[in-house]
Order: C-alpha cells, then structure tokens, then sequence
C-alpha cells in the first residue's frame, strides 16, 4: 500500500513543529531586521566619528559592551549593521546565480544529448577550481568592487544550481506529460517554462536557501581576503582581516564578536534550510 | 571495464583541454592590458610596452595560448613577475606544504565524517542523529576563518596550548610540525565533516530501505552482517567519488586558513600572487588546482568502477 | 496456552497504523484469518486496502512509520509481537520466508548470488564444506539451468525471472512452515510469470509448505490458492474456499469486483462490463456501519448505522454484510446493452515496410522490423507482445515522437503522413493522439483540469480563451466529469477520474486515431471497467479508431477487432480478434495464449530461454531459439515472410496453418 506523500499543509505542519527551523527562522529575521534598521538600534554611529581616535582598542567596558576598534569605532554598533553588506551581496549573487542555474538546468535537462555533453563538460571545468581561487582570479583581474563580487560568485553558482536543476529537469523529461505536450505542437520555451518549470521549483526553492548560506560563507571569505569591500564599510569579514594581527597582543574583541556574528547567521541560515528541505523531504 | 576506464581518461583530458581555456582566459585575457596592471598607473608606456613584450603578452592570443599550454605541457610555467623565479620552482614548495596540512586534515575528518554518517544513519530520527545532523551542518556552514579565528583566541592566545602559526621553525622534527599543524587543520576538518557526514548518513540510509535489506533481514541474518555486509558496502562506495571531490573545496579552504596561520601553502602563493597582480604564477597555480583536482576524480571514479561489479562484470551475458 | 491445532499461522483482529503528518491512522482494522499446515490463503484486493501492509506486519517488518496497533498475529503458536529480536531472526531463518515483487531489487547488487543464497545454509548451520553442492540443488530445484554458473554471477548479470527464481531458491531453502509470497509475479512478462507460477505450484505440491499468496490479481489467486480472503480499504470483507469465492460470490464488493472484469468469454460489441461506482474511502477515514455501503448498490439503513461482522456462511466461508444470500442477484450498475458502432470498411491508417533502428553505444538495436499494418475507420487494432517486444516503439512512430528509418511510409487518410512531430501540420497532429499508461506521468501535477484539456482543446482547436472553456467543459462531460472538477489538479483525482481527464485531453481536437498505450494497467479492476466503457462509449460516438495496446489478453478479447501480435520488432501475426484467439495459432501466441493464469494447468507451453536482445537477434526466424515448434534448419537460416494465408489473416511462420492446426490439437510436446 502506497502512504500518501504529505500535502503542503502537512509539510506546514512538520514545519511548525520543527525547533530548528524556528531557531533557523529566528536568528535569521533577527539580522535581517538589523540589517535594514540597524543604524536606529545601535549605540554609536558606526561608521565612526573623529573623536574615536581617542579611544582606540578600549576592551568591553560599560560603554563599549564589546569595546572599540583600531580607529576607535564601537565594535557593537558595527557588529550590528555588519549583517547588511553580508547579506545584500549574497542575496543577490544568489539570485543571479539562481535565475541564470535555473534556465541553463532547464536547457541542458530538456534538449540532453550533445548540448547536456557540451555544457557538461564546460561546467565541469569550472568547477574544477574552487570558489575562492575563481573569485579571487577575476576579481584580480577586473578589479575589487562590490559588484564583481556578486557577479563573480553569481556565476560561480550557476553551474552548481544548474547541475541540480538539470538532475531535477532529466527526471521530469521522461514524465508523459512532456510528451503529451510535444503532441500539441507546443514548443521547447512554453514546454520548459509552463510545463516543466512549476515541477521542479521545490528543488530550486531548497537549492536556493542553501546556496545563500555558501554565499554569504564566500562573501565573507572574500572580504576577509581583501576583496570586495570597501575598507570603512562596517564588514564581519573586514573587520577580522584588519584585527587579526592584534591577537598576539592579546586584543580579541575587535575580532571574536564579528565572528560570532558570522557563525549566528550563516547556522541560523542553515538551519531555515534545513528545516525547509526537511518539509519537502518528509 | 577497459572502456569505461578510457572513455572516463578521454572525458578528464576535454576537461583539463576547457579547464586551461577559463584559466587561460581568466589571467590573460580580462585583465586587459597585463604590462599595465602590474606596473600600475604611473609608469612610462615605454616600461609598460617592454614589460608587456618580455612577457610576450603583445602577440595574438591564439598564439599566447598555444605557446603557454605547450610550455605547461612540458613542466614550463612560465617564470613569476614578483618573485623572479620560474613558477614551477614556487609551486613545488608551495604544494609539499599543503599536501602536509590536506593529509592531516583528511586523516582526521574522513573516519569521522563516515563514523558520524553511519551512526546517524542507524539512529535515525533519534537525539545522536540530530545531534550529529543539524552540528555536522552547522560547523559546514561556517567559515574557516571565522571558527580559525576562535580556535586561535582559545587554544593559542587564552590557553596557549598550540602555536598560533602553522609554520614551524625551520629544521623541526614531524612531531612539531604536526603540533603546528593541528589547529589550522579543524576549520577544514569541521566545514568537511558536516559535508562528508550528510552523504554518508544518505547513502546508509537509502541502503537500510533497500528491498535487498530487507530479503536478508527477512533470511534472519544478524544486524551487524547486515550492516556490515549488505548496507555499508553499498552505501560506502558512492561516498568514494564524493569524498575526492571535496578535495577541490579543500584547496579553496587552504587559501583561507593558511593566511590566516600565516602558512607557506599553495592557498597562501595563490593570494599572494593575486594581491600582486603576479598574472603568470596565478596562471600556473590555478590549473595545477583544477588538474589535480580532475586527476582526484579520476582516480576516484576508477576506484569505484573497480569496486562496483555492475561496471567491473558488465551487462548480462 | 496450549496450541494443538494445526495452524501454522493465525491472525486475529488485526489492526495496523500509519503515522500520516503527524497523526496515527488506522489502515488495516479487524483482520482475522488463518493458515492450516500444507494450505494455501490468499489475500486480493485492489491496490491500498492493506495487503502487503498485513504481510508485513506477519514478517515483523512494518515501515517505521507503520505500527501493530492492535491484535495478535501468531506463527507456530508463538505471538509475533512478543518474540525477542534473536526469536524474531531464529523464526525467520527457520519458520517464514517472504518472496515479493521486483526481484530486480530483492538482491544486494554487490555480491555474487550464490554467496547470498548460501546465506541461507550458513544460518542454518549447515557445514561449510556443503554450501556449494546445496546451493547448486536449490537452484536446480528452482529449475535454473546451469546453477554452477548462475552461482558465479552477480545480479544485474540475471534477467528477472531467473532473480525470482534465486529469491523462490532462498525462500524455500530452510524449507519454511509458511512461505509468504507478495505479488511475485507481477511486473514479469506473461509466459515468465507462468512459469514462475508453475513453479509454486510444484514446490508447494513437493514440500508441503503453507502460503500466503498476495495478489491483485483474482485469476492469479484463484489459480494459486486454496482459500481467499478479499481486503477492502484494511477490512477483510469476505473469506472462504477459493472456487465458491470465485464461483459463488457472496459479498456486494467481489460480486462487483468479478463482474468488472473481461472474461474471454464476451466482447464490448456484446454487453458493457459492469462497474463499482464510486471511490475507495481515504487512508484512516472514519466510517460509520459498513466500510462498502457507500458503493453497494443493495446497501439499507442498517448498513449505514453499524459495521456487520464477517458472518460465517454455509460451506465454511464467510462475509461481513448483512445481506449475503442477496448479494449474487446484485443489480447491474451499468446497463448490459452495448453502445451501437458504426462501422467501416474504409482504410484510416496504413503502415508499409516501416523499420525503426536506435543506436546504442555504437552498435545498432532493431526495435521495429518491416511493419505492415493498416487500420480501418473507427476500429479497434490490439497490438500484444510481451517487453522489448516493439509495441511502445511502434506507436511512438505513429505518433511521429520517434521517426522511422528510411522506406517507411506511414498514411493517414490516404495521405502520407510527415515523420516527425516537427514536419506534421496541425491537422495531422489533431487527426492523431495518444492516451499514455500511468495518468500520474501524463498530467502535469501543477496544472489544473481545465488548465491540462484547455490547452488542449487551444491548441488542437485553434480556439481562443472563451471558446475553449466552452468545449472544455464539453469534453469533461463526454468523459462522465462536470465542471466541479475544473479547477482540481491532478492530485486530488482518482486514478479513473485522472484517466478521464486524459481521454479528454486525447480528444480535443476530434482525432481519427488514438493510441492507448496500456491505458488501463496502472488502474484498478473496478476503475479498468469503467475506462474500457467509456473508451467504447467514445469510440460509438465519435467513430475514432484506437491503436490499443496491452498485455492482458483478456482486456484484448473485449475491446479488439483485431489483432496484432509482436515479438522482437516484428509482426508474428495479424488478424480478427475471433481468428487469433481462436487458433490455429502461431507457435509464439499459442505459447502466450496459453501463459495466461486462468488457463487450464497441464496445457502450459514452456518457452525455452529468454527473450533475445533486439541488438543481437538470432538468424532465420525472430522466434526460433524458443519456438516449441520448431521443424529445422529452415527456422535458423530463412526469416519467414509475413504472409496473408487467409483473407485478412497473416502469419509469420514456415509451418503451413493446415499442419500448425494439426499440432495444435495435439498436447504441446515436453
């Protein structure tokens, strides 16, 4: 006897009951809230005022909960905007990287054979490379800015999302009801877009939020690296570049809240992803 | 067998072909005008030009090409701007260091990313699976620097338990350099295990659900054979070709963690090279990167066939 | 307790949950029966009323979601539910076996099949030294020729009778109290499933072991078992010897059940099949009275207020309905009269000297072979053959998805019709399509009903927006569904009403040929009847013609004018279903013909070997490595021309009719 596979509202149901994707849910709306207001919240300007200089290196005080940095900046006021650039990079990246994913997936996927060997093979070659070497490769060769980044790491993922969205598109291909459309004289866009496309985007949706947290993992790294950002924007990644060397020295604050503000976003993405593939899954 | 093997040779060599195009394309042809970036914005486009024909990156690209592969082919890559040496000699070190810190981290992480996936596995749905599940995960997600930078605060500057770099003096015995070698080690072993640890628990699982699972438990063969006989041999295999292909994330990872540890690596060379614009040595790196990470897959994907009696017997007779 | 009875396995008051979401539901309710030493009981039911569900709650092996919610199932007089996890592994190597459906996944892909069939001997405890030579006897006992070899291979190197023959081997090697037999034959080709069912029957007559034979199938039961018990939505609805079961129903729900089901014995030009109207109540639901009364047509008030017990009847059979005696005398849903065809002596479709050769890995498959058929105005044409045969292909060809190899002409109409979909002119297209076999890979899941028949009918039609709607609702109508089931998507039908909504997108554009390819297969017995009805009902009206191609002979000898029988790409034999079914036959129908379950035992014809692969035919005759009939060398060096030996009768063989009805009436030779 075949169980019924979950409806929407029961994969709402194991959604709800699940404690790690509400702690998922959480931790991210939480930075998405601060990435939008948080000037509003935070205790200093963040992006400094000349007096700072003052007051370089202050460890956590009353004041200064998480102490200032090397140009006397509040560490906690820049923690919290920090989210914004993290995240605005990545999502975009991975919005490009989904759209141009998706349509290459669907292309390679439906018309298979020599196109499916050709791009695979292309695809296969950039992936060869790690993300990391590809981004700092084009970003050396174009130049660091902002954008490159998230075009850079946009079509990075596009190969990634196009092999799971063409894996996803190959099991549809063979459903009868492409053919059933190929008998109404529909062509390869409308089969694609109308027909087939509806089918896979639960595949799309879990690989989207998925590859969002290895976005926001690889901006981060970048910014860490040195490329991309711009040295005064408030950066988790930046701010532990340019504050690493003073642990020696034993100054740790400028670098140890950045990074638990990077590892409460990126397992609190993680975990909303989780969760989510979970639903589909069960 | 002989024809899987072949045309899986013939398949890596069109990658390998592709792969030095992208490389090919990425350091020579969308920095523009290469002379110029080196020397920067204030140099005389009498320098530029000189710099630029030294480095033969005046003529037609199809040549450009032709003659870098051909050299690349022979173990000529070309000699570094910054350094003054032929990259190869610079690579050579660079990658004997990090194959160091790889096999460390590999050692560590491959028994235990199986061991965590097939427990889960077995424990599935319990407290362990979650546990195992949702902290392997977790630790994939977050990045070698941030939890290096931890590690760091911690283990060398609180407690000074490890060195703070990876490079050990000059001349130290293998006990130093894998003391200095464990704490840059976790961050990969962390971002690898939750990774390792997923795809094992899956394979394992889908095994345990298979209908040949079920005929040799319905035969009344013991749990442990089953296990070990009939779910780990099908599950392990596939997590062969997924294991090698974590090596490219690997060297992605190196870059991070050896600056940060301030290590003499290929990760270390490759940044290096790309804040100095040294387009030759990034050239030369990048596609000793890809190569080995497609000779990897090769190699792996022939293990496996080996292994797989469905390629290694061929179809019915 | 003392167990002095016989019973190798009692089953009482049964109840099996599934955890749905987040909540446990009831599939299998107060299920009781059991099996004495040496008996056989079989279980049928029609898919989702717990048949598997109650075999493996026997084995102990329920899915995790799956739990014995209340009840005792008891082998050998020991509760299952109690036994310790050694117990529970000591009872199945000794006591219970289970053989189930695809074997192609029964067997662990990485070790060689003798080691896992020696398993069995190593649990046991049987000497090491004496593996071998008792592997080898089982599987000879399984009737596998060359077990020193089959011992060697792996599993994907065997094709899937000979795996079911391994996992029978494995099963009955302990030789078990009670053998439990899950759809063993389903999935395998006609003649293979014969021979596997053979094979049963003569372990069974030899050892002596009990059976739980599971089945969808009433013809396979009937020809397996000893007793049968029918499961209905998790109730078991009526239990009793399996002739009068068969012979003398006396429950609404089989009286119903056999009547949907083409005999042979009439034709849809004689009377309509009666159907069951209605549907299968959900997974869980809670039903006041009893589970069937929804869908009796004898159903009263008192069904409806509190469920009957299974009621023990004269001649040691039970039924669970408050009216038994009533229940032979069921009125008809559907009435008898058939609806009245047109019919045509005009040629729509003709098919000449039409091949169709794949490439695979460099090296060419034959799939189709000098195909000559022609179709008439508003005829039905069966095309029969077991996998691999061509028959898929050659539809595909006709629909223009596949284009022929060079030579081929295909005509519609008098016209000759464009190869592929690409060259065809809308009209072609319309004049030709095609109703697939699963409904659940032909309708786009995301899609609407009238989004599916909509574009459809825009399509076809050439219609605009509200036109379509129009003609729409039209087509759902002429299908028995209304405009309550415009905006459903495809989940939220029935597997019929899923069929219906592709009949109506088929239809669309007014076609003169449809292929149904399988279109009833995936369906239910009761759900197959009404479908076979309403493909009559349109074909009445509409005056299409069908290409229908099946496995079931039986739905064949309903629906088909003619038919066309093929084996490894080629025709074997074309004619009016009379004349084909009827004999004198080719050797390879006779052969498929006499495959069928509910055919006469000791009138089987074994094939030797298997089907050969489409990329390596043999030489002379397609059919003559396995050909009972064979007279010599002519049949491996000469193909046999197809050739017209009556008037609208071909035949591809070298043994003249006059001499193949001589044989035919003799027994088959050994």
């Amino acid at each position: 006897m075949t169980i019924p596979s979950a409806s929407r509202s029961q994969r709402w149901a194991v959604l709800r009951r699940s404690a790690t994707f509400w702690v998922g849910a959480s931790i991210t709306l939480m930075w998405v809230f601060l990435a939008i207001f948080g000037e509003l919240i935070a205790p200093f300007d963040p992006l400094g005022t000349p007096q700072d200089v003052l007051n370089k290196l202050d460890s956590p005080s009353a004041e200064h909960w998480f102490g200032t940095d090397q140009l006397g900046r509040d560490v906690l006021s820049r923690v919290i905007v920090g989210a914004r650039q993290a995240l605005t990079v990545a999502l975009a990246a991975t919005a490009l990287g989904t759209v141009f994913g998706t349509f290459v997936g669907l292309v390679v996927g439906y018309f298979g054979g020599i196109v499916d060997d050709i791009i695979g093979r292309i695809l296969d070659a950039f992936l060869s490379i790690p993300l990391v070497i590809t981004a700092m490769v084009a970003l050396t060769a174009l130049g660091p800015n902002t954008l490159g980044v998230v075009i850079v790491i946009g079509l990075v993922f596009t190969p990634l999302i196009a092999k799971t969205v063409r894996a996803a598109v190959l099991a549809e291909r063979h459903l009868d009801y492409v053919s059933a459309a190929q008998l109404r004289r529909e062509g390869p866009l409308h089969i694609m877009l109308v027909e087939i496309l509806p089918n896979v985007t639960n595949v799309i949706t879990v690989e989207f939020t998925v590859r969002l947290g290895y976005a926001i993992f690889t901006v981060l790294a970048l910014s860490f690296l040195g490329f991309g950002v711009e040295p005064s924007v408030p950066d988790w990644g930046l701010a532990i570049a340019q504050h690493y060397g003073f642990l020696t020295g034993d100054i740790w604050w400028p670098v140890l809240f950045p990074a638990l503000a990077i590892a409460s976003l990126v397992v609190g993405i993680n975990l909303l992803s989780d969760g989510i593939a979970q639903a589909y899954e069960s | 067998m002989t024809r899987f093997v072949i045309r899986r040779i013939g398949l890596a060599l069109v990658t390998l072909f592709l792969l030095s195009i992208l490389v090919f394309v990425g350091t020579q042809l969308l920095p523009g005008d290469v002379g110029r970036r080196v020397l920067g914005p204030f140099a005389t486009p009498e320098a530029v030009d000189a710099l630029n024909e030294r480095l033969g990156t005046d003529r037609a690209l199809v040549v450009q090409y032709g003659d870098w592969i051909g050299n690349a082919v022979q173990g000529d890559l070309g000699d570094s701007i910054s350094a003054s040496r032929p990259v190869t000699e610079l690579l050579g070190r660079a990658l004997r260091n990090s194959a160091k810190l790889a096999v460390v981290s590999f050692v560590i992480v491959v028994p235990l990313g199986l061991l965590g996936g097939i427990l889960a596995a077995l424990r599935r749905g319990k407290l362990t699976d979650r546990l195992i599940t949702v902290g392997g995960l977790s630790a994939t997600v977050i990045p070698e620097f941030v939890s290096g930078i931890v590690l760091i605060i911690v283990f060398a500057v609180w407690l000074d338990w490890f060195p703070g770099t990876a490079t050990a003096p000059p001349g130290s015995g293998f006990i130093t350099q894998l003391h200095h070698l464990i704490l840059p080690a976790i961050p990969l072993v962390l971002v690898l295990f939750g990774y390792i640890a997923r795809i094992t628990r899956a394979g394992v699982i889908e095994a345990l659900e298979s209908d040949y699972v079920r005929t040799a438990t319905l035969k009344g063969l013991p749990r442990t054979t089953i296990i070990r006989r009939e779910v780990l041999r099908n599950a392990l295999l596939p997590t062969i070709a997924v294991v090698a292909s974590q090596i490219g994330y690997l060297i992605g990872g190196l870059v991070v963690v050896e600056v940060l540890f301030n290590y003499q690596g290929i990760g270390r060379l490759l940044f290096d090279a790309a804040q100095k614009a040294d387009f030759p040595l990034l050239a030369g790196g990048v596609l000793v990167v890809g190569a080995a990470f497609q000779v990897t897959m090769l190699l792996a994907d022939i293990s496996y066939s080996v292994l797989n009696p469905r390629i290694r017997v061929g179809g019915k007779t | 307790m003392v167990t002095t009875t016989p019973q190798v396995l009692t089953v009482d008051n049964l109840g099996i949950d599934y955890k749905v979401g987040t909540e446990w539901k009831r599939a299998v309710r107060d299920v009781s029966f059991s099996i004495a030493q040496g008996e056989s009981l079989g279980l049928v039911g029609e898919s989702g009323c717990g048949k598997t569900t109650v075999a493996m709650a026997i084995m102990a092996y329920l899915p995790r979601n799956g739990r014995v919610g209340e009840g005792s199932i008891r082998l050998g007089g020991r509760e299952v539910e109690n036994l310790s996890a050694s117990e529970l592994r000591q009872m199945r190597v000794n006591q219970v076996s289970m053989v189930y459906q695809d074997p192609g996944k029964s067997l662990n892909p990485s070790i060689r099949v003798g080691r896992q069939v020696a398993d069995v001997f190593e649990l046991m405890d049987v000497p090491k030294d004496e593996w071998d030579d008792r592997v080898v006897d089982i599987l000879r006992k399984v009737q596998i020729a060359d077990p020193e070899s089959v011992v060697r291979r792996y599993p994907h190197q065997l094709s899937g009778g000979m795996l079911q023959r391994v996992v029978i081997a494995m099963a009955i090697a302990s030789e078990p109290e009670l053998l439990v037999l899950d759809e063993p034959t389903t999935g395998l080709d006609a003649t293979v499933e014969a021979e596997v069912l053979d094979l049963i029957s003569n372990l069974r007559a030899e050892t002596g072991t009990s059976v739980l034979f599971i089945s969808h199938s009433l013809a396979v039961i009937r020809r397996m078992c000893d007793r049968v018990g029918v499961l209905y939505a998790g109730r078991l609805l009526a239990e009793g010897p399996a002739e009068s079961i068969f012979t003398d129903p006396r429950h609404p729900y089989t009286v119903g059940l056999l009547r949907s089901l083409p005999t042979g014995e009439v034709s849809r030009n004689e009377a309509q099949l009666d159907t069951i109207p209605g549907t299968l109540p959900p997974l869980g639901a809670q039903i006041q009275g009893c589970i069937y009364a929804d869908r009796c047509p004898i159903a009263e008030d008192v069904c409806r207020e509190a469920e009957p017990d299974l009621l023990p009847l004269e001649g040691d059979r039970f039924s669970r309905c408050y009216f038994p005696e009533r229940a032979p005398d069921l009125p008809r849903v559907v009435a008898a009269d058939p609806p009245v065809r047109q019919r045509s002596e005009e040629t729509l479709l003709e098919i000449s000297d039409t091949s169709k050769t794949f490439e695979q890995e460099g090296s060419p498959v034959f799939a189709l072979k000098d195909i000559d058929l022609s179709i008439k105005v508003g005829e039905t044409v069966a095309l029969v053959g077991e996998s691999g045969s061509g028959k898929s292909t050659l539809a595909k060809v006709i629909l223009g998805i596949h284009v022929p190899d060079e030579g081929g002409i295909i005509e519609l109409g008098g016209d000759v019709l464009h190869d592929s979909l690409h060259s065809r002119s809308g009209d072609e297209i319309r004049s030709v399509q095609m109703v697939f076999q699963n409904p659940d890979s032909a309708l786009n899941r995301r899609h609407s009903v009238r989004r599916i028949v909509g574009r459809a009918v825009q399509r076809l039609r050439g219609l605009g927006r509200k036109g379509s709607n129009e003609r729409t609702l039209d087509l759902l109508t002429e299908v028995r569904m209304g405009h309550q089931h415009l905006t459903a998507k495809p989940s939220h039908l029935s597997g019929g009403l899923k069929q219906r909504v592709a009949i109506a997108r088929a239809f669309a554009g007014s076609p003169a040929l449809v292929v149904l390819d399988e279109p009833t297969s995936a369906l239910d017995v009761s759900v197959q009847a009404a479908i076979i009805n309403l493909l009559a009902e349109l074909q009445a009206e509409e005056n299409v013609a069908y290409l229908f191609i099946s496995h079931d002979l039986n739905v064949v000898r309903y629906v088909a004018d003619r038919v066309a029988v093929m084996y490894l790409g080629r025709l074997m034999e074309v004619g009016t279903a009379e004349r084909i079914f009827a004999g004198p036959h080719h050797p390879y129908s006779e052969a498929l013909l006499s495959a069928a379950p509910d055919r006469e035992e000791g009138t089987r014809i074994r094939l030797k070997g298997e089907i050969p692969a489409a990329s390596d035919p043999p030489p002379g005759c397609p059919f003559q490595t396995r050909c009972h009939r064979k007279i010599g060398e002519i049949c491996e060096t000469v193909e046999p021309p197809l050739e017209e030996v009556e008037p609208g009768y071909s035949i591809r063989c070298h043994i003249p009719v006059a001499e193949l009805a001589a044989l035919q009436q003799l027994v088959p030779p050994e």
